[in-house]
């Protein structure tokens, strides 16, 4: 039997530790105490890993293999504290957990409660992406970036160690007694009864989650409240905690049918939900007219009331735009345009901005149907075909008439207003085709009711993004991306859905971010005169700039061929 | 199987030569727990103890400190040897002594940081003792200099700051006295008030009546504690179950002892250091493991035998010297 020296003493004073404690502020409190760098820690951590099995958790303490008693002989601290630094009490909720991902910030930011870190504590119930609230006072969270890099073999909450160190035992100003021998630090119990609430709203509500629903949306963290909502499990502390606090639930509808119908229709699921909100969008006729499709048709309209001259203005400076082009690139076929989209989106009227972006709105490509679930990998220009495999059995849904096959051509493009002023559009013929061939399934009966009821909530949500966008100048005039902030802010106003069954029927719960009232588009602008002059001018200014732009890429084009002329004659010569 | 049981043998009696198997109550022992319980409790910072080599100052003071705390309660304790370590400089010397406590990270960081990190270590456990204090035992310490006792008192103070306190242990040869002299007259009082206020000096047994009763002791030791023998089972196991103890050997060995100290010519009274004692004691029972039986036969020679094998009458020769050396100048 060899006689191994164990290195096993280290400094942690006893006592300290405090239940959902983050790895990182242990982690702080350990390098600080021992004096050593982050580097010895992860080493010790990595002998409490056991076979490291895979798990789904960004954080070190979920680990199943994780050896807690070890821990807790080397930190000398009582096991009970020690075992309650996992969140396994909540992350075992798989019904919620698959539907809404409450992930921890953990890659790249680190969110902090200031009155905790004063008290020497941080938890991971802090990291929790879509809480904004301290669980225990409820002061407003504190995010910061964290840039530091994951480190190989080691979950991502590791990463917190660094910022930690350096708020506590680098700005002395945040928690007083960091660096003296006696440590004040909140209390045990305190932390205890506030997580116990917070994780019994989660608890209680997956206990009542069953499989007779559908839910859907973009926005996990709404989700996941229109969930805990659903089932009345909505306590103080989760609505505190959570950011998207105005969430509006309406009354249920209900759609009577028997229960097999039912069953069906819960059973098509999100993704089949999807491919009908698709389809019926593409192949509604005029005709049946839901209310959706009038909004939608009537848009246009009045967002160009009392900007149509705008919209003039704008065309104009396009056309002489697209015109200088052709004329001076023609003999200099290899420049390229300042197509710089960026400029394109920054015209020099908000509404018109707008008309870029219902634009690509309405791109079929581009619809009312939750991200998540589109899968354009499968259209090409000419055609559109499903692959059904995910949505159930569609003979079951066409025998019982929910659904039916629709077969021809869908005309494209039709709402997209500004597409001719789509640089290269104007002087190519046949950039898409006008009209394509499909063969889908599409909704019937009961199912286009819900449909067209979920398409219009969407579009209401769509429109509201659109106008927050236009009023926010801030935006307008930044360099932000347009397109993806838009695609944000839909994203964060997206409304959740829960398709239920019932006693009689099935029902719809719908959670929106937005109000239900449509925005007045007129009242936005209010010195006509004064709005028109402005546009004019920065239109002037955007017909220069890309001049100048023009020139200067068609004078080094020609520098360019200079040169290689010269080397060509130089090199004939030689030879 | 004779062979197993011989290797056995050896393995104890090198342990115990090494002062590495158990340790035994000797009336010095017990004067010595009562003199170091006495400074732990009475708010000390550090105390010498000094002696001649070999008297077994080193296992003496493991033994009480490990006394101590089934007497006063658990406190932190740091056994830190000082010969041929290389503990010039104050990295060193800290990376020596958290290397003595098994800190994980004795490698890492600047002197700074390894002292903090002593004083984390010093701290933390000395509040939760019962004395209040933590108590590091440098062995040897008569080669400590006097960087190191400055060291000593940074960290001293560091604990009387925080509201606890630091003994140190200064456990070494005779020379030790000399540094406490050469420290008060060179105007460094404030180490000697600190650390070497107390002192004691070390000796060996000194009466028959003490060897025996070290005798008593050994006898009634249990080694190992797997087997659940006695200490001699392992060598005369059919003479211990006849009844034979360990204390009929006393006036054989003292006698032997006093023989050769006399014979030595080395003045005073007779001292035997624990060292010695314990080698002439593993000594004579490996002489008596082939003729054991129910009725041992001990004679003299064989006990005489073995005290003359232990070294003791080289370690007197050596003190002869010193001595006439003393008395030259
Ligand atoms: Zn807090
Ligand atoms: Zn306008």
């Amino acid at each position: 039997m060899a006689l191994l020296a164990e290195y096993d003493q280290t400094s942690w004073r006893p006592g300290t530790l405090r239940i959902y404690e983050s790895i990182g502020s242990i982690g702080a409190k350990y390098c600080y105490l021992n004096k050593v760098k982050p580097k010895e820690f992860y080493n010790l951590i990595s002998e409490f890993n056991g076979n490291g099995s895979y798990i789904d958790s960004d954080n070190t303490f979920d680990n199943p293999d994780f050896d807690f008693a070890k821990l807790a002989k080397l930190f000398e601290e009582p096991i009970s504290i020690v075992s309650k630094l996992s969140l396994n009490l909540i992350n075992d909720l798989p019904k919620l957990y698959k539907q809404t991902r409450y992930s921890l910030w953990g890659n790249n930011m680190f969110s902090y409660c200031p009155t905790c870190m004063a008290a020497g504590y941080h938890s991971e119930l802090h990291q929790i992406h879509w809480v904004d609230k301290c669980f225990i006072h409820g002061d407003n969270l504190v995010n910061v970036t964290n840039k530091e890099k994951s480190i190989k073999g080691f979950r991502n909450d590791i990463k917190l160690l660094k910022p930690i160190f350096d708020t506590w035992f680098l700005n002395s100003a945040i928690w007083e007694s960091a660096k003296t021998s006696r440590w004040s630090l909140i209390d045990n119990e305190l932390i205890n009864t506030q997580a116990k609430k917070f994780c019994s709203a989660l608890i209680y509500t997956e206990k009542k989650l069953q499989n007779d629903s559908i839910l859907f949306g973009k926005n996990n963290e709404s989700n996941l409240l229109l969930q805990v909502k659903a089932k009345n499990s909505l306590n103080r502390v989760f609505k505190t905690v959570h950011q998207n606090k105005a969430m509006s639930f309406e009354k249920p509808l209900k759609y009577p049918c028997s229960a097999e119908i039912a069953d069906l229709l819960v059973k098509i699921g999100p993704k089949g939900i999807g491919h009908f909100m698709h389809s019926r969008q593409i192949t509604c006729i005029e005709s049946e007219m839901p209310i959706w499709k009038t909004i939608l048709n009537d848009l246009p309209k009045s967002l160009l009331k009392k900007h149509s001259k705008c919209l003039k203005l704008y065309k104009n400076s396009f056309e002489s735009i697209e015109k200088t082009r052709i004329r001076w690139c023609y003999g200099h076929e290899y420049v390229h345009p300042p197509y710089d989209m960026s400029r394109f989106d920054r015209v020099p009227c908000p509404r018109i901005v707008t008309l870029n972006l219902l634009q690509m709105l309405l791109n079929v490509e581009d619809s009312l149907i939750p991200e998540s679930i589109t899968y354009y990998g499968k259209c090409n220009s000419k055609e559109i075909n499903y692959s059904f495999y995910d949505i159930g059995s569609l003979d079951n849904l066409i025998e019982a008439g929910i659904v039916t096959k629709w077969i021809g051509y869908i005309e494209i493009g039709t709402h997209q207003i500004l597409k001719q002023y789509t640089p290269g559009f104007m002087f190519e013929s046949e950039v898409e085709p006008d009209f394509r061939y499909i063969n889908i399934p599409i909704c019937q009966g009961i199912l286009t009711e819900i449909i067209d009821q979920l398409l219009l909530v969407h579009l209401q949500t769509w429109i509201c993004a659109l106008y927050e966008v236009e009023m926010n100048s801030n935006v307008i005039d930044s360099q932000i991306n347009l397109k993806n902030h838009f695609r944000a802010k839909i994203h964060e106003l997206s409304p959740s859905i829960i398709l239920k069954k019932t006693n009689d029927g099935v029902e719809l719960l719908i959670g929106t971010m937005t109000s239900k009232r449509l925005p007045k588009w007129c009242n936005s602008i209010r010195d006509e005169k004064g709005h028109y002059d402005t546009v004019k001018k920065r239109s002037n200014e955007l017909e220069v700039t890309f001049d100048e732009l023009l020139a200067y890429r068609m004078r080094m084009n020609d520098l360019f061929q200079l040169r290689a002329n010269l080397i060509r004659s130089f090199v004939r010569k030689r030879s | 199987m004779p062979y197993l049981q011989s290797v056995e043998r050896t393995k104890i009696s090198t342990r115990m030569m090494a002062g590495r198997a158990f340790l035994i109550k000797t009336p010095i022992c017990a004067n010595y727990l009562k003199v170091i319980s006495n400074w732990l409790t009475t708010g000390s910072h550090g105390g010498l103890v000094y002696g001649q080599p070999r008297l077994g100052k080193t296992s003496a003071t493991r033994w009480a400190l490990k006394m101590l705390v089934e007497l006063i309660g658990n406190f932190p304790l740091i056994e830190v040897p000082v010969r041929n370590q290389n503990i010039a400089s104050e990295k060193a010397f800290f990376q020596h002594i958290l290397h003595c406590v098994r800190h994980r990270h004795y490698m890492v960081g600047s002197a700074g940081d390894k002292r903090d990190a002593l004083n984390e270590w010093l701290v933390t456990r000395a509040k939760r003792a019962t004395i209040n204090a933590a108590v590091i035992f440098f062995d040897e310490a008569q080669f400590l200099k006097n960087e190191h006792y400055k060291w000593l008192l940074n960290i001293s103070n560091e604990l009387d700051i925080n509201g606890c306190r630091l003994f140190c242990l200064l456990v070494g040869q005779p020379e030790l006295e000399e540094v406490k002299t050469n420290f008060i007259e060179t105007g460094k009082e404030q180490i000697v008030g600190r650390f070497m206020a107390r002192e004691l000096e070390f000796t060996g047994i000194s009466a028959q009546e003490d060897l025996i009763s070290a005798l008593i002791e050994f006898h009634n030791t249990i080694y190992p504690i797997e087997n659940n023998i006695l200490f001699a089972e392992n060598f005369i196991p059919q003479a211990i179950n006849s009844g034979f103890k360990l204390n009929a050997l006393g006036p054989a060995m003292w006698s032997a002892f006093e023989t050769l100290w006399i014979a030595s010519g080395v003045s005073g009274s007779v001292v035997v250091p624990m060292h010695y004692f314990t080698a002439a004691l593993i000594g004579t029972l490996n002489t008596l493991v082939d003729s054991d039986g129910e009725f041992l036969d001990i004679q003299q020679s064989i006990v005489m035998d073995a005290v003359k094998a232990s070294g003791f009458r080289e370690s007197l020769k050596i003190r002869k010297i010193l001595e006439m050396n003393r008395s030259g100048k």
